[in-house]
């Protein structure tokens, strides 16, 4: 059964306009997050799934838009909930769901804390921020959530700044101050990509017990497979700003649809291949912003594309709970079907 | 922290000492000292050569017939005992002659700074934050024609300007009623009456320049992850800008101001020339012409004490500032 | 048959000084390589793994002297006879320089972008002195197409490549000299996981065709596993665990690489859920003020008191591994099934 929605994005569509021209980076995204549930975003470096966080929170970087689409918050709320995508990032309304509601964290814990303050000092100004609180309350929650992060030694380590600390560290003081506020929803944005992996372990029991522990929904947005294996309940892979399939997390990697999903999982080394054996690599590049094909993405890469390919193929609901964005998969499934 | 600042005053030792030998040798390289054209100014005016004697007598008692490392080291000796020796010219104990213009020359330096960067650190946050606006556009514009001024012309025209206009003359930093009279309130205000103008003529070029290290500073510091991540918190914009994003573009300005003294110090030379001020930049130009050694040597010593002073209150003011700076 | 070994490297330290207080008087001593054994041989590929900090970098370095080891020595046989990398002046050096080459994370990134690749490739050509203008054409338009690219790209700018071709451009810079080894430090660590399986299959391309050796840093465990006959684990500057890719796999001798692919998450949910965790507290400690005895007892969870005391050293554990801990017959340990 579908836990009920915290935030629907539908047909998003973000652009930069440069001097050298128009770049497209999410061209029509839709992706639901269930309450209590981890998502994960899952894409190589430049397919827009970064951006698409930012967007959620009206953190794209100028000259960056959303040209079109809608970011449903809450759909309880009023009987329509906030359309995210309405408000001016510089709006008051933004700013109190920034957070409080929806809270972030990011790739580099080395540089997402102020290095000036105190890591106390950086949570409680998140605090004070949302609440009214006495300063000497705001303190003791900064070191109870350190506390609960498993920074050993919190009341110290409360003073501390930034580059006092380990990057795994960082990072759960991050974590920390996105949870201060109690949101429901957490963006994850790469948050081990710089850690070594025995700490990416670490973190990720982190995020997984804060979940248990609050309800908490995640968006994870990851390039690894790994991490998706690990942590997410759905998946949406993304290729070129458009999602191609999105499944639950078992569904994906036992039956994938898409042939990019397939050549990303068969890329990695390990559980499908022999040791020394050759790779299969999805052969060929990224379509670059200059020339984005006018059909489906991944056509010029595709080892299995047809005449049909030069249409853009729709993300397609394939069974009840997976859909793909192939016109391929859509004519198995149909033949499937009539039989 | 305390080491730091030991070690940088120890280090500060040779640092002066070699300064002041190279000075002090560099002076003598010119051939003839002092005396020599002393002495062809008195024969021109008395054609005879008694006055020979009379420059041997003062060669002997300026110690100039000893040879140079003699001297050095009689005057150096002497200023280990606060006595900087005699001018040639004036006649008069070096000390006597420096103190005064030391003053106005720090009065005018430390507030040619204070301006510079109590102007160009808002204008700075301004412009960054407004990228490629055109109040934005025009700052820069502006900062460009400052930064490539001489102010030696901006002097002029200042004077040129005020005179027409007010027809108040300013020269100096006085008005005539107080330039020799003693020290009251009301020679105070006549004071700070004629010293915007050498100040905001020091200021032109530093301005100009800070603005859009400023600016530079802040466009870098705005597109830092930490940035976004205050944003994400949920901060105000004005929060952002200031608490987190300026704070940090500020530091590098402070160790700038460490290295701006010397080019405000020696720029001040030429305007002081230009608006006729009391300050040392005239006088050390007279005494390295006149080859008046212990006068130019001891100019010399004290702007680099002031440039080393300057200097490491910059660096212990970003120690203060940027907690990620630790000298040890 | 007897071995061929091409690299041995014996008892080979680095230490760093720390400085500190009022006269900068040397207080401590960073130990980031310690006493490090190994022997490659002729046609293998060795992964050296472990965490930042662990030394894997430094260790590399010190090898072809990029890094002046403090001891210890790099005996490299090449031609038939063998040569002691670390006793060499610097003009020997350079020399032999070309018989090991280094492949880095992004190699074409630290690159002036206005050098076109013709120069970027042909660089240790010209400057050995081997050959110029046409002949330089000649050569280094094979290198390209050696590495997949195409000749006339050698008139382009590395900035107009995509990071897998980058790759491809510092690998042909690399195989230039035609060297015997090559150390290649973490060289797919920053591409996208498609692009760096073309890379691999590449490299291993290379290898079997020019009979090449391959040093190879990583910290991606899948990667080293799919790539090297033998793997080399670090912590704190000292190797732990060093043999056959598989048996270390399949089952660790060491508690820390335990630990270590305990914490790679297997890309497959089922699998990935069903496994035991183990997990390590905290993090490595400084290699400034290593803990005594084993530099890993105060996160390992088979320790013993002896631990705390004495190092251990590498030994045979039989299976052809050999690993530095006390209670390695004893304990069981979980590796990764296929």
């Amino acid at each position: 059964m579908k836990p009920d929605s915290l935030l629907t994005i539908e047909d998003l569509h973000i652009e930069f306009p440069t001097d050298d021209g128009l770049v497209i980076a999410v061209d029509g995204l839709s992706l639901e997050v269930g309450r209590g549930q981890i998502v994960g975003l899952v894409g190589e470096s430049g397919c827009g799934k970064t951006v698409t966080g930012y967007s959620i929170l009206g953190l794209l970087q100028s000259p960056g838009r959303i040209k079109s689409g809608k970011l449903i918050y809450r759909p309880e709320l009023e009987g329509k909930g906030i359309n995210l995508s309405e408000l001016s990032p510089k709006s008051e309304q933004i700013r109190r769901i920034r957070g409080k509601e929806i809270s972030m964290i990011f790739q580099e814990p080395m540089s997402s804390l102020t290095p000036v303050y105190t890591i106390g000092c950086q949570i409680e100004e998140a605090i004070h921020t949302h609440e009214k609180v006495s300063r000497a309350e705001a303190r003791k929650r900064a070191i109870n959530l350190l506390r609960r992060v498993g920074i050993p030694g919190a009341e110290s380590r409360v003073n501390d700044y930034p580059h006092q600390l380990s990057g795994g560290m960082r990072q759960r003081a991050m974590i920390a101050m996105a949870l201060s506020c109690n949101p429901r929803l957490l963006i994850a944005d790469e948050p081990t990509t710089a850690l070594d992996v025995t700490v990416q372990a670490q973190i990720m029991d982190l995020l997984r017990e804060q979940r248990e522990h609050s309800d908490l929904s995640i968006l994870i947005i990851t390039h690894d497979m790994g991490i998706i294996a690990d942590i997410a309940d759905e998946v949406v892979v993304m290729y070129a700003g458009v999602a191609v399939e999105s499944a639950p997390v078992e569904t994906i990697f036992a039956n994938p649809l898409h042939p990019y999903t397939r050549g990303l999982l068969a890329s990695i080394p390990g559980t499908r291949h022999k040791q020394g054996e050759r790779l299969t690599s999805i052969e060929g590049v990224v379509p670059d912003w200059r020339n984005r094909p006018s059909g489906c993405l991944f056509a010029p890469r595709c080892p299995e594309r047809f005449e049909k390919c030069d249409e853009r193929p729709p993300l397609t609901r394939i069974a009840t709970d997976h859909a793909a964005a192939c016109w391929k998969a859509v004519e198995q499934t149909e033949v499937v079907d009539a039989s | 922290m305390t080491a730091m600042i030991i070690r940088r005053v120890l280090l500060a030792i040779p640092t002066l000492i070699a300064i002041s030998m190279i000075s002090f040798f560099i002076i003598q390289l010119a051939p003839g000292d002092f005396l020599d054209q002393k002495i062809a100014e008195l024969e021109q005016r008395y054609g005879d050569a008694s006055s020979m004697a009379r420059a041997q007598e003062l060669r002997a008692r300026y110690g100039l017939d000893k040879p140079v490392y003699v001297q050095y080291g009689k005057w150096a000796w002497g200023v280990l005992h606060g006595d900087f020796g005699e001018s040639f010219r004036y006649e008069r104990e070096v000390s006597e002659l420096i103190w005064e213009r030391l003053g106005y020359t720090l009065l005018l330096s430390m507030g040619a700074l204070f301006f510079i960067y109590s102007v160009a650190i808002p204008l700075g946050i301004y412009s960054g934050t407004h990228n490629r606006k055109l109040t934005d556009r025009g700052l820069m514009l502006a900062s460009f024609f400052g930064m490539s001024m001489p102010t030696f012309l901006v002097a002029l025209a200042l004077m040129v300007m005020v005179f027409h206009w007010c027809g108040v003359p300013l020269f100096g930093l006085f008005s005539l009623e107080y330039e020799t009279a003693p020290w009251s309130w009301a020679k105070v205000v006549d004071l700070l009456k004629h010293l915007w103008i050498p100040i905001a003529v020091m200021s032109i070029n530093g301005l100009g320049g800070l603005i859009r290290i400023m600016r530079a500073n802040m466009l870098d510091v705005l597109g830092e992850p930490f940035v976004r991540a205050a944003r994400a918190k949920g901060l105000k914009e004005r929060t952002v800008v200031y608490k987190h994003a300026a704070r940090i573009a500020v530091n590098p300005v402070i160790s700038i101001a460490g290295m701006s003294l010397p080019g405000i110090i020696s720029g001040e030379t030429i305007i002081a020339i230009v608006l006729g001020l009391p300050t040392i930049g005239p006088l050390l130009f007279r005494s390295l012409q006149d080859q008046d050694m212990y006068l130019a040597g001891t100019l010399i010593l004290m702007t680099s004490t002031l440039l080393i002073i300057g200097n490491l209150l910059a660096d212990i003011v970003l120690a203060w500032a940027d907690p990620r700076i630790r000298y040890d | 048959m007897p071995r061929d070994i091409i690299l041995k490297v014996d008892n080979l330290s680095k230490e760093f000084p720390v400085r500190s207080g009022l006269l900068r008087r040397q207080v401590g001593t960073v130990k980031a390589v310690q006493q490090v054994s190994f022997e490659l041989e002729r046609g293998e590929t060795l992964g050296i793994v472990g965490e930042s900090g662990c030394g894997k970098t430094t260790l590399v370095r010190s090898i072809v002297r990029l890094i002046e080891p403090t001891q210890g020595s790099v005996k490299l046989k090449v031609n038939g006879s063998e040569i002691d990398l670390v006793s060499l002046s610097r003009r020997e050096l350079r020399k032999s320089r070309r018989h090991v080459q280094m492949v880095f994370q992004d190699p074409v990134a630290s690159l002036n972008p206005r050098i076109p690749v013709l120069e970027v490739v042909g660089e240790p050509l010209i400057v050995n002195r081997i050959c110029k203008g046409e002949e330089l054409k000649r050569r280094v338009g094979e290198l390209l197409e050696m590495v997949g690219l195409r000749a006339i790209d050698m008139h382009r700018y590395p900035h107009a490549f995509s990071g897998g071709q980058r790759q491809r451009i510092g690998i042909a810079r690399a195989l230039a000299l035609r060297p015997e080894l090559v150390i290649a430090d973490e060289p797919v660590s920053a591409l996208d996981v498609s692009v760096r399986a073309q890379i691999l299959n590449l490299l291993s391309d290379l290898k079997e065709q020019l009979r090449l050796s391959l040093v190879f840093i990583g910290h991606d465990l899948s990667v080293i596993r799919h790539i090297c006959d033998r793997v080399a684990v670090m912590y704190l500057g000292r190797i732990v665990e060093i043999g056959k890719t598989e048996a270390i796999f399949s089952q660790p001798s060491h508690p820390y690489t335990e630990a270590l692919l305990s914490a790679v998450p297997i890309p497959d949910p089922e699998q990935q859920r069903k496994r035991q965790r183990i997990r390590l507290s905290g993090e490595p400690p400084s290699p400034v003020d290593p803990p005594p005895g084993c530099a890993f007892h105060p996160r390992c969870r088979y320790k013993v008191d002896s631990c705390a005391v004495q190092q251990p050293e590498l030994v045979d554990t039989g299976s052809e591994v050999k690993t530095a801990c006390f209670r390695a017959d004893e304990i069981e340990l979980k590796g990764v099934t296929e």
